[in-house]
């Protein structure tokens, strides 16, 4: 909150207690707290929703350094060290699928991180309120969709015995088959992942220019401005400070790529196109029952994670964005 | 270019009795075109599929074990065969329940700690607070933790444990508090001014002036715990609480091959894609029709006309 | 070759097997199953043949890997026990479930009856089967095991559940004479015990399966258009057969044909007689199939089939809705000629389409090499916990028996079909067939393993491919092998746990070769990568179990 708030004595208690200070001085630990204790009751029900149910489930990440089997529990695995950490790094096919994942986490956040704001700007300029909503509620339609049949629709589209191809063959064009492609394969996944969550991403952005305050448009329209000005100077100002949101906790995220998406086209493209880091820690860890390998690689991409999104909320600050906190 | 004033042309009436701003002008007719072009290619890519997916599910059987790639005969035998299952309705009671009860809870809860956590310079711990959620976006635990926390707090084959365990996600409560933090102070400033105090300026203000991107969570939270299939399956053996994704891919995985297990003549054969499909639809309609009642909340004046409220 | 003899097989295998898993799981050994007294002497359970079944088969052989297979059901049936199984107590069990739940007790007739046959309360948890690995593992983790597990053993977490001690070794309960007090666990043979120990021990009991049981099956109306005809001879005249079958484009009724649609491995290993993934070559060295000139040959030919079209280009997928063209031959199994969906089927979904069994041929002109399957599928578990109450061990028993009651018997009949006149009727050529109104009641008892002799009945709308079936169903037997490391595939600890993943890097690599995504020029370095990945560590660890098996 920009607002200064400090000296406003917000209840009657809270009156009494600083009541004899009602000056402008910092206050002690003791004082801020006692003048905030409303804000606690805010706080305190969600923060212990995430002790009990976020931080103390998490206590069981110790097994990353166990050789962990369910029956024999916590207390009955042995403590192996880092040796998970060794055997995550010793493998060959973690360069792969580190690569794998890093080449299309950035495709994403070049191509699929804009697209719903692009979508959200093109339907916001529609004319028809009716029209708008219809589009709005189809395109959130293929979210709904699981991977399994939208990778069977594009493959009866763009396949090698798809419409396309059989289009091209016609024309005197045979071989068109973009599902198994290999070099292109990381830009099928981005454009299926658009493709798949273009319209649902587009809402939390409708919510953003719904925010707007009508008469900011008004003033600029008085002012001459054309619709793309107003675009520029209205809308977009409007939304980046969700749109700031979004990248930083996108950022967070990035080594998790579309795991089901993946795994599903693997067979059809070949692990060194497909391997990502989900998908080799589900061969590695989870089917061959290693739950302290599986559970190191989550805690790695957490670290990860998290240092991202640290400095990237740094850097937001430092260019006089909000950031995170 | 004009700026609508005092001739009042015919065009301005029109758009205003639409509800339109009257100082909102129709763009040139070629980007209309260009627009309307583009408009109807991204309906008709992302309409496809779930034209496909219904077709299918009303494909004739031959046609479906057959394989085709767009049916052409037509029957009723997938919808029949789930329905007479009789588990259906059931599913779906459980399912409206988790559903209404977990996005209403979730919202609040939501809410009330984006509000608490708006304020982190001045709330002593907030940012702490603020920080330790934020980790758990990038840090979880596994499921066997997660299974004893919910079996040691007698939660197992409730339908609570569809609701609790998931109660806030660390996602939506930021992106919650983000809106609250760019609200117009001006009221809330006011507000505290005049004596109102924390809970009083949250539900009366900040609140009513949140629609939009309430309702963008609380459909966020509501298709969450409309889709719940995962942790249905883990925390509830009782197949009477099952949620309707449960049961309906148990249609799906019907004949299933299990590795080893022998074909018995009497065994059910395995699910056309008919079946398939028909379940997707059944299991996605519903959440679907929520939608539309939301888009209302994203229309543009909802703000002034709350302030004024 | 592993050669257990039958009378004293001592624990002291156990021990022996034991000593090359690593520590922890000898730790789970001795510390949860310590109680159970394990580790003593035992004989392999005693076989005692099921009554015969009063119909006469259609077709019999003695060749090893073949089973009788009937066209006639039985009119009547056997009493294959003589008690009442339980005697008022509960029974739990975990186990998968097919379909849509089952309806509540007091809802399900068919629930109700089993009840009180069984003499117990049964109460079955249901597990879909896409979360079985995660809800096995919490319920290992939880402690509670219920009395009757679903265990699949070739899966990591369910063989790490049953080593760490979770479920009772019952070698001395049923060792030798022990199990003839129930004789519908007794109706199994010895090969089936042997195949399916672990470590040495009982711990499961298996059902039963069939010695092959998958082959493929050919669209007659196509390959009859070929110049090679129905019967290939090897290698090259199956690749002119279904490159001519994908050259035709379209079927009778215009619809996309392929000579393939759908890549499987394991009919083109059969083809070029590749063999079992580990073998033992003439020196009696193991060497991985990969390792082999057969196997080159075969992604040699695959790359030049793929090359000249013999395939749909959509068939390597992962997802069967994927496929919509028809193929000259298609990989499948024997529920072709056992199932209401088998050929008979398949024809009358598709106008103009006739189809039949294929006999595949060896690629060099002689027979093809069939790997016969491990004998043992799904198996169940006792919980560890029954073997502190020697009664409720008994009553479990005794219900598994009830359940596990073989075909022909009237047991069987209830348990798989349900309550005549409510879950069934018989129709006109003896066979119950199941009333789709109740049909979800049955979902209770899925626990139930099979015994008994094995033999395929076929289903009446496919009697008429009877004759084929048991022709290719022969070739195939006398063309097939028994696995060298039958009954020892999980005693690799680097299998368990890598198998999965060296199997998929084998497929990916496979499917390269196949596509042409990678080159066939490529199979030393591959070989070596996949060894240096946890092959050669297997390679060590099924050789010091093939020599402690020796001993």
């Amino acid at each position: 909150m920009t607002v200064k708030t400090t000296a406003v004595p917000e209840q009657r208690g809270a009156g009494r207690a600083s009541g004899a200070a009602p000056k402008r001085r910092k206050a002690t630990l003791r004082q801020r707290i006692w003048r905030e204790r409303w804000m606690y009751t805010f706080i305190a029900p969600g923060a212990l929703f995430f002790l009990v149910f976020a931080y103390v489930p998490m206590l069981g990440n110790v097994v990353a350094f166990m050789d962990y089997s369910p029956f024999r529990g916590f207390s009955g695995s042995p403590w192996v060290g880092m040796q998970n950490f060794v055997a995550i790094f010793n493998d060959p096919e973690v360069v792969t699928a580190l690569r794998n994942t890093l080449v299309i986490a950035f495709l994403q956040l070049i191509f699929a991180f804009p697209a719903p704001i692009a979508l959200a700007l093109l339907l916001d300029s529609l004319m028809s309120n009716r029209v708008k909503r219809m589009v709005q509620t189809v395109v959130y339609l293929p979210h709904f969709l699981s991977w399994v049949i939208i990778i069977s629709v594009w493959q009866q589209v763009l396949g090698g015995g798809g419409l396309v191809a059989n289009l091209l063959s016609g024309w005197g064009m045979g071989g068109f088959d973009a599902m198994t492609n290999a070099d292109t394969f990381k830009l099928l996944v981005v454009a299926q992942a658009i493709w798949k969550d273009v319209g649902w991403g587009t809402i939390i952005f409708f919510a953003a220019i719904a925010g707007i305050p009508q008469d900011r448009y008004e003033a600029a329209a008085v002012d001459g401005a054309s619709a793309w000005r107003r675009i520029w100077h209205v809308t977009l100002p409007g939304i980046i400070p969700v749109t700031t949101l979004l990248l930083i906790l996108n950022l967070g995220n990035i080594l998790t790529v579309g795991f089901e998406q993946l795994l599903l086209q693997q067979p059809m493209v070949g692990a060194d196109a497909a391997q990502v880091l989900d998908t080799f820690v589900y061969f590695r860890g989870v089917l061959g029952g290693e739950w302290g390998v599986a559970t190191a690689a989550g805690l790695l991409k957490g670290a990860i994670g998290t240092v991202l999104v640290l400095s990237a909320n740094k850097i937001a600050k430092k260019l006089g964005g909000e950031g995170i906190y | 270019m004009s700026t609508a004033t005092a001739e009042l042309p015919r065009e301005v009436r029109q758009r205003r009795k639409a509800g339109l701003p009257p100082w909102l002008n129709p763009a040139p007719l070629w980007l209309r075109g260009i627009k309307a072009a583009v408009i109807v290619a991204i309906v008709v890519t992302m309409l496809y599929p779930l034209v496909y997916v219904i077709a299918m599910s009303f494909a004739s059987p031959q046609q479906a074990r057959a394989g085709v790639v767009f049916p052409t005969e037509y029957s009723l035998d997938a919808y029949r065969a789930i329905f007479n299952g009789g588990t259906v309705v059931t599913g779906l009671q459980n399912s409206l329940w988790v559903t209404v009860v977990g996005t209403f809870l979730s919202l609040t809860a939501s809410a009330m700690l984006a509000w608490g956590l708006s304020r982190t310079k001045d709330v002593p711990g907030s940012k702490f607070i603020l920080i330790m959620v934020l980790a758990t976006m990038f840090f979880s635990a596994g499921i066997i933790p997660n299974f004893l926390l919910v079996k040691s707090l007698g939660l197992l084959d409730s339908l609570w444990s569809l609701i609790i365990p998931g109660l806030v996600s660390a996602f939506n409560m930021i992106v919650i508090r983000n809106f609250f933090m760019n609200l117009p102070t001006e009221l809330i400033e006011a507000a505290r001014i005049d004596g109102a105090g924390e809970w009083r300026i949250f539900l009366r203000i900040v609140l009513p002036l949140s629609k939009p991107v309430l309702a963008v969570m609380g459909l966020f939270y509501a298709v969450g715990y409309w889709n719940t299939y995962f942790n249905a399956l883990l925390y509830i053996n009782d197949a009477e609480k099952w949620p309707i994704q449960v049961v309906l891919q148990q249609y799906v995985l019907a004949g299933v091959s299990i590795p080893g297990a022998t074909v018995s003549p009497d065994q059910p054969p395995p699910p056309g894609i008919t079946l398939q499909m028909a379940v997707i639809v059944l299991a996605t309609v519903p959440i679907l029709l929520v939608y539309p009642f939301l888009q209302r909340y994203f229309t543009k004046g909802v703000l002034t006309g709350a302030i004024k409220g | 070759m592993v050669e257990f003899s039958r009378r004293n097989f001592l624990g002291a295998l156990g021990v022996g097997a034991g000593g090359m898993v690593t520590g922890s799981a000898l730790a789970g050994c001795s510390g949860s199953s310590g109680s159970a007294g394990g580790g003593g002497d035992f004989e392999l359970p005693t076989y005692q043949a099921a009554p015969p079944v009063e119909v006469e088969p259609f077709y019999t052989s003695d060749t090893p890997g073949m089973i009788p297979i009937y066209t006639e059901a039985p009119q009547t049936f056997f009493k294959s026990v003589d008690r009442e199984p339980g005697s008022g107590g509960t029974v739990t069990t975990f186990q998968l479930t097919w379909g849509d739940p089952s309806k509540p007790l007091d809802e399900n007739p068919y629930w109700q009856e089993l009840n009180e046959r069984l003499g117990v309360s049964f109460e079955p948890q249901f597990v879909p089967q896409p979360v079985f690995a995660e809800k096995f593992s919490t319920m290992l983790a939880s402690g509670d095991i219920p009395d009757l597990v679903f265990v699949n053993d070739q899966d990591a977490s369910n063989l790490q559940g049953i080593r760490d001690g979770a479920f009772a070794d019952l070698s001395e309960v049923l060792s030798g004479d022990n199990i003839l007090k129930w004789p519908n666990l007794a109706a199994r043979k010895e090969n089936i015990w042997r195949a399916s120990l672990k470590d040495g021990r009982i711990y499961q009991i298996p059902s039963l399966v069939p010695p092959i049981t998958n082959f493929p099956i050919m669209r007659v109306d196509l390959l009859e258009q070929t110049s090679v005809g129905l019967a290939p001879t090897d290698a090259d005249q199956l690749l002119t057969m279904l490159k001519e079958v994908s050259a035709l484009g379209e079927d009778s009724e215009g619809r996309k044909v392929y000579g393939v649609n759908l890549y499987d491995p394991i009919m083109w290993r059969r083809l070029f007689k590749v063999g079992a993934d580990w073998q033992l070559n003439g020196d009696g060295k193991l060497l991985h199939s990969i390792e082999t000139g057969n196997y080159r040959e075969m992604l040699t030919w695959l790359a030049q089939a793929w090359d000249e079209g013999v395939f749909d280009p959509v068939a390597m997928t992962t997802n069967a809705a994927d496929i919509v063209s028809g193929a000259g031959l298609t990989w499948t199994h024997h529920g072709e000629f056992l199932g209401a969906d088998g050929l008979a089927q398949r024809e009358s979904d598709l106008p103009g389409a006739k189809y039949d069994f294929f006999d595949l041929p060896g690629f060099d002109g002689t027979g093809q090499v069939v790997v016969q399957n491990i004998p043992y599928g799904r198996s169940t578990c006792l919980s560890y916990q029954l073997l502190d109450d020697e009664d409720r061990l008994t009553e479990v028993l005794n219900v598994l028996d009830y359940i596990s009651a073989p075909y022909g018997s009237e047991e069987h009949l209830f348990v798989q079909s349900g309550i005549e006149g409510h879950n069934f009727e018989f129709d006109e050529n003896g066979l119950p067939v199941r009333m789709e109104e109740n049909a979800t009641e049955l979902g209770v008892q899925y626990v139930a393993v099979d015994s008994g002799e094995q033999s395929w009945r076929g289903y009446p709308s496919n009697w008429g491919w009877a004759e084929s079936f048991a022709q290719v169903m022969e070739s195939a037997a006398e063309h097939s092998i028994v696995r060298d490391l039958e009954g020892l595939e999980t005693e690799s600890d680097t299998f368990v746990s890598k198998g999965v993943q060296l199997k998929e890097m084998l497929e990916d690599f496979e499917r390269g070769v196949v596509t042409g995504r990678e080159s066939v020029d490529d199979l030393d370095s591959f070989i070596a990568e996949y060894m240096s990945a946890g092959g050669e560590q297997i390679r060590t660890e099924y050789t010091d179990a093939l020599e402690s098996g020796d001993q």
